[in-house]
């Protein structure tokens, strides 16, 4: 019955935890729409279809052993059963949790499922109120657990980090070491208070005990507030508050059976700190054994942060877990008797901390990076604050992510006067924006690459725009932009979408046969036409295949009748999305060697090259090459770990923010226009050159939109502007300045600033010192572009 | 350090040094202070101009734009400044230097034409209002404008092709029809004028008074 007991305890703890968490992502939009609509994470759509089931199992398990006479049930026993029944009994009856939608009702319900583990907590408590020991000293053992802690914890980063950990030098080894052993000393100081705090109060093992779990609540309090909730933009006070409540809450879940050992202990702290670690890591082999078990679960988290992560939250989170399992261990196993002299310990501390402002101050490691999951973290929250950028970081939240609960009405995005009849010149227009795909794992832009020998030969014949970049990181804006030809307000999405859709109203003007795949954002943001034939009509937007969708369009253009409308073709393949290939077990769809490129993306863009190579040859051999307008660009790159980061959540990083670009125009109309390929284009580009082409002659609506990559000839085109580049789905903002030679990034979400050089070779680019002109440059053009945006929407943050 | 509150004040104290060490101060650099001084003309001018609090808006967005010459925003918002002071001089410079460091400087028009007009420089007025025109041939307002600005510099029969061109973009313009058929009128085309004004009259009914004198005057001809 023990057993099961502690069962139904863990599974209910990580029960209402997962269903916190599931409500929390459902109350943000992008969530919602981008990840959780689509059913992106499969099991996390399966946890939400059958949580009214699920509840009630649990619920039953829980209950059984702790609500029979024979248990003599706690008065929160009963509390936890009434409640936990509640939520069982809205389930069934249709308020389960699939059923949320975004807004504060879901977020609140995510506070509601992390305060259940209260009263879970307390009907956990022992009954008997058992006198207490006394206190003894304990700093010696303390200061000593702390440190044996931070060796473990350095020590399987460095491990983990290997081959690119930097311990060949003294540099990299310290980058190594000062976060673990920084943590410790903190981790000791606040202890040492904990005790003494404990010492005023007439049951100083309790005051510990409690103490203790507080400061773990604060802790994760602060995991949740400061790394949590601003990765998916929830922040302010509220959001503080109820970090701290969660926090707590789970603290006390975690941490509440060690309450039974109190009443033979004499030490609160550690009688908590025991609940995180087996028994046995009490003896020298078993701790050594716990020690290897934390290393399996740390290899375990970074292979699979490596290949999926937000922001990095699961990697931290993950050190964040194994930071409290060492100290666990480390206390159990670390017996020593006496106090020691608490004043050589806390001096010691200092001189930790001296040490590492010294090595800052005046032997900061040149050219050395934090190479490991945990000194790459550590490295960040150390970075210094600029504060002449700190006003910039209050600005950008209260622009982005805007709930959908803020109502925006729409505005009209004119790109020229549409009127009269078709034009006389209408070509078949296929456009790939194929989610994901970087721009040097394609040949034309990297010489390395041998596996895209039909796009190669594409862009041979054809326009390759070399610097050419996204709007928005992510997907979630930057189709929309696309399809506006500028950036919109940080909002998925100002409805009706229609009046801004500039490129839907061409073709509805041009009278094109719409061949769409529908995916979540497109049903969104496109009115719906009597033109519109769906590609991948039964396929979720996951499946999208750029094979499968080429040989929709191939097989509906054998059937087209001759002389009919022209078609506008559009998809958004999902075979490099970060999510598609860790479904598919990250691994490359072929034998064959990918040396310096990420397999299984490569491999894929092996797949669809060969694809997309069969659907221009059908072109060609139909005779109607020469009469269409081919684009293949995409909506974002990705991070396929470089210095370790993988995917682009929302990051602006090089490798996000470049696309490739490459425009197959009719030679006729090509020869109309001037071209200038070395140019920066960007994704909001190209429906004002669709515009150009179809006879319209586009007037920028907003001074920040895109411009037609068709130049007028004999007209000198102006010098390129400054363009804001934003991610989709947090306050990441950038500037793209100096002709889209130099990249100004503004993280409001981390307070940092980071630049890049962007080359013309392969590389993605190179980090850049932020230097005060790029700051006031890049910042100007961020803050101005946010500005004017909120200006044309009519949109003012709301006062904090 | 064996009492209870000599071990809390020493934990106090180091973590209070912890604190300051990296979280604050010291490991932070010490702010630029003439970007200190932008940040909070940046925002002081934002929230002043947002509150129509025109004149105290002035200084910090005059320090914008001399620290920033190139952005069209803070000549923009200056410009407006000066038009809500009544300081049309000023007015002028601003959207003359917002023109050249925008791309869409039609967001100019009317306003750099007007505020010329007020200086008293009907010939620089026309010159703004035809560079309007030419900025958006397409949108009959600004030919409405280029139309008057010629009808006052006398120029009277290209005033009368601005409206023409005006008509051909958009025929549901009751403006244009107006001032058509007043130049139609003066030209001796009375039965072509009275059309006109018949014409505004159905597009706009409620603004029968504008057109009445004219009506009446063309009343023979029905």
């Amino acid at each position: 019955m023990t057993l099961v007991r502690l069962a139904g305890y863990v599974l209910g703890v990580a029960f209402w935890v997962l269903t916190a968490f599931y409500a929390l992502l459902t109350s943000q939009d992008f969530i919602y729409q981008q990840f959780l609509r689509p059913e992106l994470v499969p099991p996390l759509a399966w946890f939400a279809r059958s949580w009214p089931a699920v509840t009630t199992a649990i619920g039953v398990l829980w209950f059984v052993p702790r609500g029979t006479p024979s248990s003599r049930p706690h008065f929160t026993t009963w509390l936890t059963t009434i409640a936990w029944a509640v939520a069982a009994i809205a389930g069934w009856s249709g308020y389960a949790l699939a059923s949320l939608v975004p807004g504060s009702v879901a977020l609140w319900c995510a506070v509601a499922a992390m305060l259940m583990l209260v009263p879970i907590a307390i009907a956990e408590r022992p009954d008997a109120r058992a006198s207490f020991g006394e206190t003894r000293p304990h700093t010696a053992a303390d200061f000593w657990a702390c440190l044996l802690a931070a060796l473990v914890v350095a020590s399987i980063d460095a491990a983990i980090g290997l081959p690119n950990s930097g311990l060949e030098s003294v540099a990299g080894v310290w980058l190594v070491v000062r976060g673990p052993l920084l943590a410790a000393m903190l981790t000791f100081l606040v202890i040492t208070l904990v005790r003494a705090t404990g010492g005023f109060f007439s049951q100083p093992v309790l005051a510990e005990a409690r103490g203790t779990v507080i400061t773990l609540g604060v802790l994760f309090a602060w995991f949740i507030a400061r790394v949590l909730l601003p990765s998916i933009s929830i922040s302010g006070w509220e959001a503080t508050a109820a970090a701290y409540l969660a926090g707590i809450a789970l603290a006390s879940a975690i941490t509440v059976r060690s309450g039974a050992r109190l009443g033979h202990h004499d030490d609160g702290v550690a009688s908590v700190l025991d609940s995180l670690a087996p028994r046995m890591a009490g003896r020298v082999w078993g701790f050594a054994a716990w020690c290897v078990v934390i290393g399996a679960f740390a290899l375990v988290v970074n292979v699979v942060t490596q290949v999926a992560d937000w922001n990095a939250v699961g990697a931290r989170l993950g050190i964040l877990i194994i930071w409290v399992l060492a100290l666990g261990g480390a206390r159990r196993v670390v017996r020593l008797p006496g106090d020691g002299e608490p004043a050589v310990f806390l001096g010691f501390a200092l001189i930790v901390l001296g040490v590492h402002v010294g090595v800052e101050r005046f032997a900061a490691p040149v050219g050395v990076r934090a190479e490991t999951p945990a000194a790459r973290w550590a490295s960040d929250l150390l970075a210094p604050v600029s504060n002449d950028s700190a006003a910039l970081y209050d600005f950008l939240p209260r622009h982005t992510n805007i709930p959908s609960t803020r109502e925006v009405a729409p505005v009209a995005v004119e790109w020229s006067v549409l009127s009269g009849a078709p034009a006389a010149e209408r070509p078949d227009i296929f456009v790939f924006v194929v989610d994901s795909l970087r721009r040097d794992y394609l040949s034309p832009y990297n010489p390395a690459v041998t596996f895209t020998p039909a796009l190669g030969a594409f862009a041979r014949d054809n326009l390759v725009f070399a610097r050419a970049f996204t709007q928005y990181g992510a997907t979630g804006l930057s189709v929309p932009s696309i399809w506006i030809g500028g950036p919109l307000l940080h909002k998925q999405y100002v409805v009706p979408f229609a009046p801004m859709n500039a490129l839907a109203r061409l073709l509805t003007h041009e009278q094109y046969d719409e061949w769409i795949s529908m995916d979540n954002i497109l049903e969104v943001i496109l009115p719906v036409t009597p033109a519109q034939a769906p590609l991948d009509a039964r396929r979720p937007v996951r499946d999208f295949r750029m094979c499968g969708t080429l040989d929709e369009i191939r097989g509906r253009l054998r059937e087209r009748p001759a002389g009919g409308a022209p078609v506008f073709a559009y998809s958004l393949p999902q075979d490099l999305h970060v999510s598609v290939i860790t479904r598919e077990g990250a691994r490359a769809v072929d034998q064959e060697a990918y040396e310096g490129f990420y397999a299984p993306v490569a491999s894929r863009v092996r797949r669809f090259d060969a694809c997309f190579g069969a659907f221009i040859d059908d072109l060609k051999a139909r005779g109607t090459y020469d009469q269409s307008i081919v684009i293949v660009t995409s909506d974002h790159g990705d991070s396929l770990g470089e210095e370790g980061r993988m995917g682009h959540a929302y990051t602006l990083y090089p490798e996000v923010v470049r696309v490739p670009l490459l425009v197959h125009v009719p030679p006729a109309m090509r020869a109309r226009y001037s071209w200038d390929v070395t140019r920066p284009a960007y994704t909001t580009d190209l429906t004002p050159t669709l515009y150009r082409l179809l006879g319209h002659e586009p007037v920028l609506p907003q001074p920040f939109f895109g411009e037609s990559l068709a130049g007028l000839p004999g007209q000198p085109r102006s010098a390129p502007r400054d363009r804001m580049i934003a991610a989709s789905y947090g306050s990441v903002y950038g500037a793209l300045l100096k002709g889209g030679t130099a990249l100004y990034v503004a993280d409001a979400i981390q307070r940092r600033e980071m630049a890049f050089r962007i080359g013309d070779g392969p590389a993605p680019g190179d980090v850049l010192a932020v230097d005060s002109a790029l700051r006031r440059d890049g910042s100007e053009v961020i803050r101005t572009t946010v500005e004017a945006i909120a200006r044309q929407y009519q949109f003012s943050p709301l006062p904090r | 350090m064996s009492t209870a509150g000599a071990r809390l004040a020493g934990a106090l104290v180091v973590l209070a040094i912890y604190y300051w060490t990296l979280a604050g101060g010291a490991a932070a650099p010490v702010q630029n202070a003439d970007e200190a001084q932008r940040q909070q003309d940046i925002q002081t001018s934002l929230a002043l101009f947002n509150t129509n609090r025109f004149a105290e808006a002035l200084a910090p967005t005059e320090h914008l734009v001399a620290q920033s010459p190139s952005q069209a925003i803070y000549h923009e918002r200056l410009a407006v400044i000066f038009q809500k002071l009544d300081r049309p001089a000023d007015e002028v410079r601003e959207w003359e230097a917002f023109m050249a460091a925008t791309p869409t400087p039609i967001d100019a028009c009317p306003m750099v034409a007007e505020a010329y007009r007020r200086i008293g420089r009907e010939d620089l007025a026309l010159a703004a209002f035809e560079r309007c025109a030419g900025l958006q041939p397409a949108n009959p307002d600004f030919l409405v404008f280029l139309g008057q600005a010629l009808l006052r510099a006398d120029r009277k029969a290209e005033a009368r092709a601005a409206f023409e061109r005006g008509l051909a973009i958009d025929a549901s313009y009751p403006d244009l029809h107006l001032l058509l058929g007043i130049r139609q009128f003066d030209n001796g085309e009375q039965r072509e004028a009275r059309v006109s004004f018949e014409r505004f009259l159905a597009l706009a009914p409620e603004r029968r008074g504008e057109v009445a004198v004219w009506l009446k005057r063309t009343e023979r001809l029905r």
